[in-house]
């Protein structure tokens, strides 16, 4: 009888465990914010909020090739990936299709974590408002820049909060570490390189710059995605190119 | 006669004129095509994309000429304003998609593309001036850029790293001292306090003349971007290079200088921490990361190997490959060719490099387009590089000579067969070395993968028959299965190569037929070196299938 009732226990602690571990999984964002972040702190809170968002449109769009949604691209292992320099010829070295890949990039992030920062905005008002702060939100612009060693995000929103005292925001600062800046740097020469001569010498690249990984796969329509990677931080950008081409 | 003739030449170029200029005028080129590209060209305008251009608010364009003579896709220099980067060969509507600023001008010729060398700090970039006011502003520096230094190396070469030296802080508790440059040592004085600050240019903090509590010690580091290893003093201070020969020699650990031990990068050296990222492939590691390494006789850490390990490479050197060291490899090593060392179909050249310790794979051009070639220099370094597979001139060779001149072509003597005709249809007889006319083909060394030359080594096997009363004579030269009846009285020969050899009367092969295995082997053969022709094992080992030419294999 006794034992029988200690199994029950261990059934009902078991449940516990199991609805516990489905609650955290399903509030995740939320419950971060509140562990993570300063909900005090309002650029603590949106920076705890926007990382995860923030790392994952990263990703997306640096194996991408520089765009959220490619229209020209390379399908490699599923992944469509961007032509940056492509010409259709045989013999012939690649046209430029995307001259200005670092303003390109910041533009995308923009529209990548927009609905993000929307939601997390929703989220930090209802928090104040929660601890009875008379909240003023008036929406702004972002704005998304690559600097060395670090992505750095502006909200140009405004917040006041007021109980007793007022304090007022007018623009939020987000750092983000990541080597993208160096990498689309990096990427931007080697499309020189392919609409100059059509084929990039990888060694000279990872001589220049230490750390870093430069790797190429041709494929047979004369497609070359070439793949930077840096070595420390694992930091990763991928795009495809398609220059004097040889036909099979 | 003659007038003739002419008036027939006439016509006939004035015919190939216009088919060339047709062929011409039916291409197009898409200012966008309907596959997402900018500025193709096309065979026709069914690729051309209709969509509406958001920037002109008209269809995108296209016309029957090469792009470079339209004004919507003529290449330029694109300029991002803002940024002050410049972006050469790009097409004008892909730039101004972009809101960038599009010149019909090299970035040579335009002055805001002007490179020069930009000064942050003590590093500098080879940057244009937009883009050195925007990095300067990032670092909250003042612009420092040199239009006169048109060279990348000079630039960087002039970067002046600030002079450190020691920074002695005074308190009431200690005299202690951090290796900071003067900039620097001058701001911590600003926000002292009480405490005294003064810099000792060139000094390190472990000079017995300061009399800081930053003494030598027996500990050594790693430095970020520096390849050496690093003697530390007792405040964690970064001295001069680790020099187990030093260690007690107080003037280098008073002085800021240059090591002076070993030389070749120091792998592995127990007491000298000079080491050399390129050439010798060396940089500070501890001891316990790299391979093999003795522990050093001070500190933790040595000059490690950025060689690297490869099974095969040891194999055929007796070695392992160095940082930087680069060679050929095909596919897979075992399979690529087969026992004539033909290239399988499907098979392709690599370059490995070994780079910081790991062998990176470089493609050549899958079509073997490119194949790699390895050359040995001197100190035994080896190098693999993709190079021009010039096979397509390697079958109009009529001269062994000719057609193993390797300044021109990369092509190999063939002897026995004969894929050139005469005007007859008969094997042509090339020259060989020895000045004898033999039959022989000269074909690519390295087969291209495509299939166009295929046909080129079709060869007819030549069967002498005797037939009739008469035991005329006649050659067939029909492909198997034989045509013999044609020839022969119906029913008197068999159909195969067997029936004929057992035939005593009647229609029967005189010469050759007993040699036709050899034959077609070796046609077989020539036709593997003119690309991935006939039926033949992959380069993964898989056989390939070809109804007909099975059927063949009977027979021959």
């Amino acid at each position: 009888m006794k034992k029988r009732g200690q199994v029950t226990i261990f059934i009902i602690v078991a449940i516990i465990i199991i609805a516990m571990a489905v609650l955290i999984y399903l509030l995740y964002p939320k419950l971060k914010t509140l562990i993570g972040g300063d909900s005090n702190n309002p650029t603590a809170f949106i920076q705890s909020w926007l990382e995860d968002p923030l790392e994952e449109a990263i990703e997306k769009i640096s194996l991408q090739g520089g765009s959220l949604n490619p229209e020209h691209f390379y399908l490699y292992y599923d992944n469509p990936v961007e032509y940056l320099c492509y010409t259709n010829e045989y013999y012939r070295t690649c046209v430029v299709q995307q001259p200005m890949l670092k303003s390109h990039i910041e533009s995308e992030i923009e529209n990548a974590i927009a609905p993000e920062v929307e939601a997390c905005f929703e989220d930090l008002v209802d928090s104040f408002e929660n601890k009875g702060y008379d909240v003023i939100f008036r929406e702004g612009n972002i704005t998304v820049e690559l600097l060395p060693d670090v992505i750095m995000i502006t909200l140009s929103h405004e917040l006041t909060l007021t109980k007793g005292d007022t304090e007022k925001y007018a623009t939020f600062r987000i750092l983000f570490e990541s080597n993208l800046y160096e990498l689309v740097s990096i990427a931007r020469s080697i499309i020189d390189w392919e609409a100059e001569y059509g084929d990039a010498d990888t060694s000279l690249y990872m001589a220049y710059y230490r750390g870093l990984k430069v790797e190429k796969v041709i494929k047979e329509d004369g497609t070359t995605i070439y793949m930077l990677t840096d070595k420390e931080t694992e930091d990763k950008f991928q795009f495809a190119s398609r220059s004097v081409a040889w036909p099979m | 006669m003659r007038n003739k003739k002419s008036l027939l030449i006439i016509a006939f170029v004035f015919l190939f004129a216009i088919f060339l200029i047709n062929l011409i005028s039916a291409a197009v080129c898409c200012e966008k095509t309907n596959y997402g590209a900018y500025c193709q060209m096309e065979i026709d305008n069914s690729k051309c994309s209709t969509q509406i251009n958001e920037l002109t608010g008209q269809p995108y364009l296209n016309a029957p000429t090469s792009c470079e003579a339209t004004s919507y896709c003529k290449s330029g220099t694109c300029v991002d304003v803002a940024e002050g980067i410049c972006q050469e060969n790009t097409p004008k509507t892909v730039c101004e998609k972009e809101r960038g600023s599009w010149y019909d001008r090299s970035a040579d010729d335009l002055i805001q593309c002007q490179l020069g060398c930009c000064y942050l700090g003590d590093q500098a970039a080879f940057v244009t001036q937009t883009r050195c006011k925007t990095l300067s502003s990032l670092y909250n520096l003042e612009i420092n850029f040199r239009s006169d230094i048109t060279s990348e190396l000079i630039c960087v070469a002039s970067a002046n790293p600030y002079v450190k030296g020691a920074c002695v802080i005074e308190t009431e508790e200690q005299r202690t001292c951090e290796m900071l440059t003067k900039e620097e040592c001058q701001e911590r004085e600003a926000h002292s306090g009480s405490s005294t600050i003064e810099f000792h240019e060139g000094f390190l903090c472990s000079a017995p003349d300061l009399a800081t509590d930053c003494g030598p010690s027996r500990r050594t580091t790693c430095v970020e971007d520096e390849d050496e290893v690093y003697f530390l003093d007792l405040c964690n201070n970064v001295a001069n290079v680790y020099d187990y020969s030093r260690i007690n020699d107080i003037n280098y650990w008073t002085y800021i200088q240059e090591p002076t031990c070993g030389e070749g990068g120091n792998e592995n050296s127990r007491s000298c921490g000079n080491c050399e990222y390129y050439p010798s492939g060396t940089v500070c590691k501890s001891y316990r990361e790299a391979n093999n390494a003795p522990a050093p006789f001070a500190g933790e850490y040595i000059c490690g190997s950025l060689d690297c390990q490869n099974d095969d490479f040891q194999q055929e050197y007796r070695r392992d490959p160095e940082h930087g060291e680069s060679w050929c490899v095909t596919t897979t090593a075992e399979s690529v060719h087969d026992e004539l060392g033909n290239f399988l179909p499907g098979a392709q050249h690599y370059i490995f490099k070994c780079w910081e310790g790991e062998v990176l794979l470089d493609p050549c051009e899958p079509s073997r387009a490119t194949i790699c070639n390895q050359t040995t220099d001197y100190l035994g370094f080896e190098y693999g590089t993709c190079e021009l597979n010039q096979w397509q001139d390697c079958i109009a060779q009529e001269t062994q000579e000719e057609c193993e001149d390797r300044d021109s072509r990369d092509c190999q003597w063939i002897e026995g067969l004969s894929i050139l005709k005469e005007d007859s249809g008969k094997e042509k007889m090339l020259e060989n070395e020895n000045g004898q006319m033999k039959k022989g083909s000269c074909v690519p060394l390295y087969p291209p993968t495509s299939q166009d030359y295929c046909s080129a080594a079709s060869i007819v096997y030549v069967v002498n028959y005797s037939y009739g009363l008469t035991h005329s004579e006649k050659e067939l030269t029909t492909n198997p299965p034989w045509a013999a009846n044609d020839a022969c009285e119906a029913g008197s020969v068999g159909s195969n190569r067997n029936d004929w050899k057992k035939s005593t009367s009647g229609c029967y092969a005189l010469i050759g037929h007993n040699d036709y295995p050899a034959w077609s082997e070796a046609a077989a053969d020539i036709c593997r070196y003119l690309g991935d022709c006939g039926v033949d094992i992959n380069y993964i080992g898989v056989q390939g299938e070809n109804e007909r030419y099975m059927d063949y294999g009977e027979i021959g």
